[in-house]
């Protein structure tokens, strides 16, 4: 095989790492929401990362990315504050206004003489086989530090998911902990974005941890079956999507993660029912 | 006697609304205490208050004479068992491990001392063939014990309960109640949110009163011969009492 096949694979296996692993404990606290909010609207951020760069650049735009993710969690959690609102108002209306203002931008851009070039439009679905060698060691240096905070404050994460008020009273601080999940999922949003798009992105840190939930009760074993299920699609997945020469790449992954998910739930005959 | 909690002019809003007003009161130390008030009176309004787990408009809380950041480690909180989500994929001894975890660490390990400490008090509450077991699959008194079991392996010696007899049997509610006194026994100060004055009530030590203020407090047998449970209340209470 050619080095740019390994260069999909390697890099496709390091998202789908990282966004099981970050997705385990959105789900556990309940943000599968913010997942979804946080992907559409790092749009805006990675078009105008572009825009004044001029190149595409991935840790360019990642940091486009993680500014304007990190501007729609703000938002989220202020209004949460402020208003009176209810979360999931504040979350769909956070996403979609950062999502046209996303699209927008893109438009513009690609109306101009030097369209195409860009390649922006593969943010919206993915294309993995854009990646080079430099987005490798990029992807490579976001998972281990994605693994390594996770390693180092699982037990953390997990119980504040379990139960705030209790790691509250213990004074464990609830900013702190939203701000380092929030930053993780951000992180892996803006890497897994060259391979699933904008929009199926949220459905890789989702999936993998609901088809685990259906087979397993104990942390571990959902960690550990999450990473299988999001790893194995991923890898599954644009392979086919090589394979086919027109499809991209983030509708092949999640294809194959559903089929995972739906496979499991029919062998469970207890379709979507989580195991106590 | 000593203080175990000393509480001045605490008030608390819940948005515009007013929960807490002005409650100045103080809870003595080695002894069990119920906060006692119907629904909405701001009981759990004036645990989460004073822990912290709430901003609180105005007021000063004191344990044992220093703040809550120096006390915090030294106490152990119950919820209340609404705030739980029982499907959550945990099982009873990672709930009583949670009671072993330490801030201000990076990382967050159960060591071998912590795992020992997590099985004697799994024992103590009797749930020691329970441990793999997801917490949802337990009865409402031993879901119940296994919070209290959390509480314990805190080793803290201010344990603060919210509400813990409510969905439980009469079985799980002596047994909470007789490791609830064996803690005052040996020296800790109890305090437990309760709704009413029935049944538990000739458990407590001493009683706090509540309905949005302070209504009164002291010891249990003086709070009932008064008419302050009817200014809490109404009748109703008394109508419950056996």
């Amino acid at each position: 095989m050619d080095l740019s096949i390994w260069i999909v694979f390697i890099g496709t296996a390091l998202i789908g790492i990282s966004a099981a692993l970050v997705g385990t404990f959105t789900f556990l606290q309940k943000k599968s929401l913010i997942g979804d909010a946080i992907s559409h609207s790092i749009l805006p951020g990675i078009v105008l990362a572009y825009m004044i760069s001029g190149q595409r650049n991935t840790l360019i735009l990642m940091l486009g990315a993680f500014f304007s993710g990190w501007l729609a969690t703000q938002q989220i959690s202020w209004l949460q504050r402020k208003t009176k609102l209810k979360s999931d108002t504040i979350v769909a209306a956070t996403l979609s206004i950062f999502f046209a203002l996303g699209l927008a931008m893109l438009s513009y851009i690609q109306g101009r003489p030097d369209d195409g070039q860009a390649g922006l439009s593969d943010f919206l679905f993915g294309k993995i086989a854009a990646l080079n060698i430099e987005d490798l060691y990029l992807f490579a240096t976001v998972s281990a530090l994605i693994i390594a905070v996770t390693f180092f404050r699982y037990r953390v994460m997990f119980s504040f998911a379990f139960n705030k008020e209790f790691m509250i009273s213990k004074g464990f601080s609830l900013r702190w902990n939203d701000f380092i999940l929030n930053s993780m999922t951000i992180l892996v949003v803006a890497m897994g974005v060259q391979a699933v798009g904008v929009v199926l992105m949220s459905a890789l840190l989702i999936i993998p941890v609901l088809t685990a939930r259906m087979l397993t009760y104990q942390l571990r074993s959902l960690i550990t079956l999450s990473l299988i299920f999001g790893t194995g699609s991923s890898l599954a997945g644009s392979y086919i999507s090589i394979l086919g020469k027109n499809i991209p790449t983030g509708p092949c992954i999640i294809m194959v993660l559903s089929m995972c998910a739906i496979s499991v739930a029919l062998l469970l005959r207890v379709p979507f029912k989580i195991k106590k | 006697m000593k203080k175990a909690v000393e509480i001045n002019d605490l008030t608390v809003f819940y948005r515009d609304t007013l929960a807490l007003d002005n409650v100045s009161v103080s809870i003595n130390s080695g002894k069990i205490t119920g906060i006692i008030g119907p629904n909405g009176s701001g009981k759990s309004t004036l645990l989460k208050g004073i822990l912290g787990i709430i901003p609180v408009k105005k007021g000063t809380v004191s344990f044992f004479g220093s703040s809550l950041e120096k006390y915090r480690s030294k106490i152990a909180y119950v919820p209340q068992r609404e705030s739980i989500d029982w499907d959550f994929p945990i099982t009873v001894e990672e709930v009583v491990a949670m009671g072993r975890i330490r801030p201000k660490k990076w990382w967050s390990r159960t060591t071998m001392a912590d795992r020992e400490i997590v099985k004697e008090t799994l024992k103590k509450v009797q749930l020691s063939e329970f441990v793999n077991r997801q917490i949802g699959q337990l009865s409402g008194g031993q879901q119940q014990r296994v919070f209290l079991a959390r509480a314990l392996a805190q080793e803290a010696e201010l344990i603060v309960m919210d509400e813990p007899f409510v969905g439980i049997d009469m079985a799980s509610q002596e047994s909470i109640l007789s490791i609830v006194q064996k803690l005052r026994d040996s020296g800790k100060t109890v305090v437990i949110v309760h709704h009413d004055l029935s049944v538990v009530a000739e458990y407590f030590d001493e009683v706090i009163l509540l309905n949005k203020k302070l209504i009164a407090n002291g010891p249990i047998s003086e709070i009932l011969k008064s008419e302050n449970i009817e200014k809490a209340y109404g009748m109703t209470l008394l109508l419950n009492r056996k």
